[in-house]
């Protein structure tokens, strides 16, 4: 009976593998190079946390995007974030219907109603707009009119954001940073894959993508995820990690204590361990290891570390702080 | 029967004693002068401490306590259970196996993905190399460089605790310096009389007296003790040999002399022998012999003289046995009558003559060194005392180095050892009755000054002020920001600037 699980545990580990490189060769089809771009969004998607991305215009956020909801069997739907745009507009909103000659108000659901949300440009709408995001990302349910809606499994937003052209635009607020699982840089593309890109983009036949994973698939895959043990060591490690990013702890580094004034919540260290164990998976072992988490750090941390003035005066990254983090590492006792 | 084939577990002991090799070897190697120098500190300290620590004393304590902290270090420094694994995980990019390993099979309810876990892991750490991931490399070079070096600091340290310790006394050296100087001098004085007086006696004398001068000497590397032992020891050596010499017989008593001038006297012709011999002028009684011999060659009533002298001198009765064989000589040449005989005897009897002469010289003079040695001694502070190389109680001062003091004895040369119980006095009695004064100055008649130094105060920060200010102002900032026609994107860093300057606390 025992090995019987085992068994069972070992194809579900393997299923695991080979659905996500499915996948992920899948959007490669489309999308060119970016690949820990792309495993990052998968990450995100497994792990039931959303994406935010930021990179300059061109790169394929959006494209990105779309690819992926080509591939998975799942609704999407996509928002351009404007300043004049109101929660309602994300949200949905009470309209008066008739029925039988009777009116009332019935709810028409907006386009968060989705399972894959594209935030575009999400720092060009307006804090208020940008929190009507916050209950549905955490909570999965929105509130209108005093009654919530549940929002389907799964459910995962992609937001995107542009580095430059800061003028009119509204940074987001530290608490919604805080529920992106990741944040992702997207970078240019190689010499490589802009030729790869130009052959793809100018010629007749445009690549398409099929769908390859469910709905239902992606559930069995993240309860998988939720399922691969962490040794308390490790465990340990992630939290020392987390905690390095607090000035005020013991645990920080020079740099933490010098530039920056907030660090990572609790959910950087639960980001930190989930992508964890997505990369175990991938590496075709049973449990988180510290490189694992190591490998997650950046991204998982990167918006979560709200850097002081003399940082943000001295030009300092919060990913430098970070890989001071992991240069330092854990105190070797042997 | 038991199972010989690998385990996790086996992989971890075996890991552990290679740790512990390493471990053992690194600390030996890296610190092992350091444990010595701290080992020879410490017998060092025992040794001041006690006194005295006897070599093989030394060596084994130098041992267990070089052995006792390479142990106790190792120990110390040994890693548990989970740091092997962690360093077996990092040393062979394990990704935590190790650990994992470790951990999950602690758990008891374990889910099939722990077992999953334990059985891919437990793989993989059999088949590591344990002496790849825990390698025992000895430092060569340090190696080479440390074992001689505690080898030569163990022979030295040894060496240098064996020997006493050094204690120098400044004033004792200088008046041994100055001790040996007058000896000298006296032995150049003596020298130089031995060479006018030409006695070989007296000439090997002061041979031994500047020897003697020399060994007193004050000299480097000896203690106090030691050179005043020597000293001590030396002086009495050449004491010995000069109160030997003033005692030494001069051949015939003047008791002798005087019957044989009292012989001779009655004879016009050993008149003036007589009278020389009488008053013990031996050299002036070799010079009338000599007159008479010389007179006795070319002169038979001379030759006659000398014939009636040896008759007269032959019927003297001596009690000294080199007298006595002398005047024997004497009368046998008498009665053979003839003149080479006569000239013979009477050239021994001149012989014996200077003989006693120099003798007595020598005699004379060693008893008047001895007088200026015990002069001298007054001055190396050693009379008095019980411990002391006096005439009677040199061996056993020497032997046992504490001597019991004798009244009969003469004065030592010892150095005293005792002192007073109550060298301090009586103790102050604080139980003794008192009565507490009161002792009042008075103001004298000169003028008074006073004056009020105001200082700056201590350097403070005031918090309080600031948040006030900072409450005040931050409404007006944040009023402005909205009513003010400022870029959307600069009001961003406007509120974080007011964020970055918030007070902490």
């Amino acid at each position: 009976m025992a090995n019987e699980n085992i068994q069972g545990v070992e194809q579900e580990a393997a299923t695991f593998q080979s659905r996500f490189k499915l996948l992920k060769d899948e959007m490669q089809k489309v999308i060119v190079g970016q690949s820990e771009i792309i495993e990052g969004v998968l990450m995100a998607l497994f792990s039931q946390g959303h994406v935010l991305l930021e990179g300059v215009p061109g790169l394929g956020k959006t494209m990105l995007v779309r690819t992926l909801s080509q591939a998975v069997h799942l609704d999407f739907s996509r928002i351009q974030f404007t300043p004049d745009m109101m929660p309602a507009d994300i949200i949905g909103t009470n309209l008066i219907a008739e029925n039988e000659g009777k009116k009332h108000f019935e709810f028409q659901p907006g386009p968060l109603f989705a399972h894959i949300l594209l935030a575009d440009e999400i720092n060009r709408a307006t804090p208020k707009t940008q929190s009507a995001l916050l209950e549905a990302m955490q909570e999965k349910h929105v509130t209108v009119g005093g009654h919530s809606y549940a929002l389907d499994e799964p459910f995962l937003v992609l937001a995107t954001q542009n580095p430059l052209e800061m003028e009119g635009t509204y940074p987001l607020p530290e608490a919604q940073l805080d529920r992106f699982f990741f944040k992702l840089l997207v970078k240019y593309p190689a010499r490589d894959e802009m030729n790869t890109i130009l052959d793809r983009t100018t010629e007749k036949t445009i690549p398409t993508v099929e769908r390859v994973l469910d709905r239902g698939q992606i559930i069995a895959m993240r309860e998988t995820v939720r399922g691969i043990p962490i040794a308390r060591e490790v465990q340990d490690y992630a939290i020392h990690i987390a905690m390095a990013t607090h000035p005020e702890s013991e645990d920080a580094a020079p740099m933490t204590k010098n530039y920056v004034r907030y660090g990572a919540s609790p959910r950087g260290a639960q980001a930190l361990i989930l992508a964890g164990k997505i990369y175990a998976l991938l590496d075709g072992r049973f449990h988180v290891s510290k490189q694992d988490v190591e490998r997650a750090a950046l991204a998982a941390l990167r918006h979560r570390i709200i850097l002081n003035f003399e940082g943000e005066a001295e030009g300092i990254t919060t990913d430098q702080i970070i890989s001071e983090i992991l240069k330092l590492g854990e105190k070797a006792t042997v | 029967m038991s199972d010989l084939s690998p385990t996790p577990e086996s992989a971890l002991s075996r890991a552990q004693h290679r740790i512990l090799l390493h471990r053992m070897l690194e600390i030996f190697f890296r610190f092992a002068l350091g444990f010595w120098t701290l080992t020879v500190l410490a017998c060092a300290a025992i040794r001041f401490a006690s006194g005295h620590l006897p070599a093989p004393m030394y060596g084994w304590a130098a041992l267990a306590l070089f052995l006792l902290g390479w142990m106790g270090w190792t120990a110390a420094v040994f890693p548990g259970r989970i740091e092997v694994a962690r360093k077996l995980d990092r040393v062979a990019a394990f990704q935590d196996r190790f650990v994992t390993y470790l951990e999950f099979k602690s758990i008891r309810a374990r889910t099939p993905w722990h077992d999953l876990a334990l059985r891919q892991n437990a793989s993989e750490i059999i088949r590591m190399d344990v002496s790849r991931c825990c390698p025992i490399r000895i430092p060569r070079r340090t190696a080479w460089l440390v074992l001689p070096l505690i080898c030569f600091l163990n022979l030295w340290i040894y060496d240098a605790l064996s020997r006493p310790v050094l204690v120098r006394d400044p004033e004792l050296e200088k008046v041994l310096a100055a001790k040996s100087e007058e000896l000298r001098k006296l032995s150049d004085q003596i020298y130089r009389e031995a060479e006018t007086k030409k006695i070989d006696e007296l000439r090997k004398l002061a041979d031994e007296m500047k020897k003697t001068a020399e060994l007193i000497k004050p000299q480097e590397g000896k203690s106090a003790e030691e050179m005043k032992k020597n000293a001590l020891l030396e002086w009495s050596r050449l004491e010995s040999k000069l109160t030997e010499l003033s005692k030494a017989a001069p051949g015939a008593s003047a008791a002798e002399l005087k019957r044989l001038a009292e012989t001779l006297e009655q004879d016009p012709a050993t008149a003036e022998l007589a009278k020389m011999l009488k008053q013990e002028n031996l050299a002036g009684a070799m010079q009338a012999l000599q007159s008479m011999m010389d007179q006795a060659q070319n002169n038979p009533g001379a030759a006659q003289e000398l014939r009636e002298m040896a008759q007269r001198m032959g019927q003297a009765q001596m009690s000294s046995e080199q007298m006595a064989e002398m005047m024997k000589q004497m009368r046998q040449a008498a009665s053979s009558g003839q003149s080479p005989q006569l000239q013979q005897a009477a050239q021994s009897f001149s012989k014996m003559l200077s003989g006693m002469e120099k003798s007595r010289q020598q005699s004379q003079l060693a008893a008047s060194s001895l007088g200026a040695m015990q002069m001298m001694k007054s001055g190396l502070g050693m009379q008095k005392g019980s411990m002391g190389v006096g005439e009677k109680g040199e061996q056993k001062a020497m032997g046992s180095g504490r001597g019991q003091s004798n009244p009969d004895q003469k004065d030592g040369l010892g150095i005293g050892s005792e002192a007073a119980e109550n060298i301090f006095g009586d103790r102050t009695k604080m139980d003794a009755q008192h009565s507490p004064a009161k002792v009042e100055g008075q103001i004298g008649e000169g003028q008074s000054f006073e004056n009020i130094l105001r200082g700056t105060a201590e350097a403070s920060t005031s918090t309080v002020e600031y948040r006030e200010l900072f409450n005040n102002y931050t409404p007006e900032a944040e009023e402005a920001i909205i009513k003010e026609n400022i870029p959307i994107g600069s009001k961003y860093y406007i509120k974080r600037y007011f964020e970055s300057i918030r007070p902490q606390n």
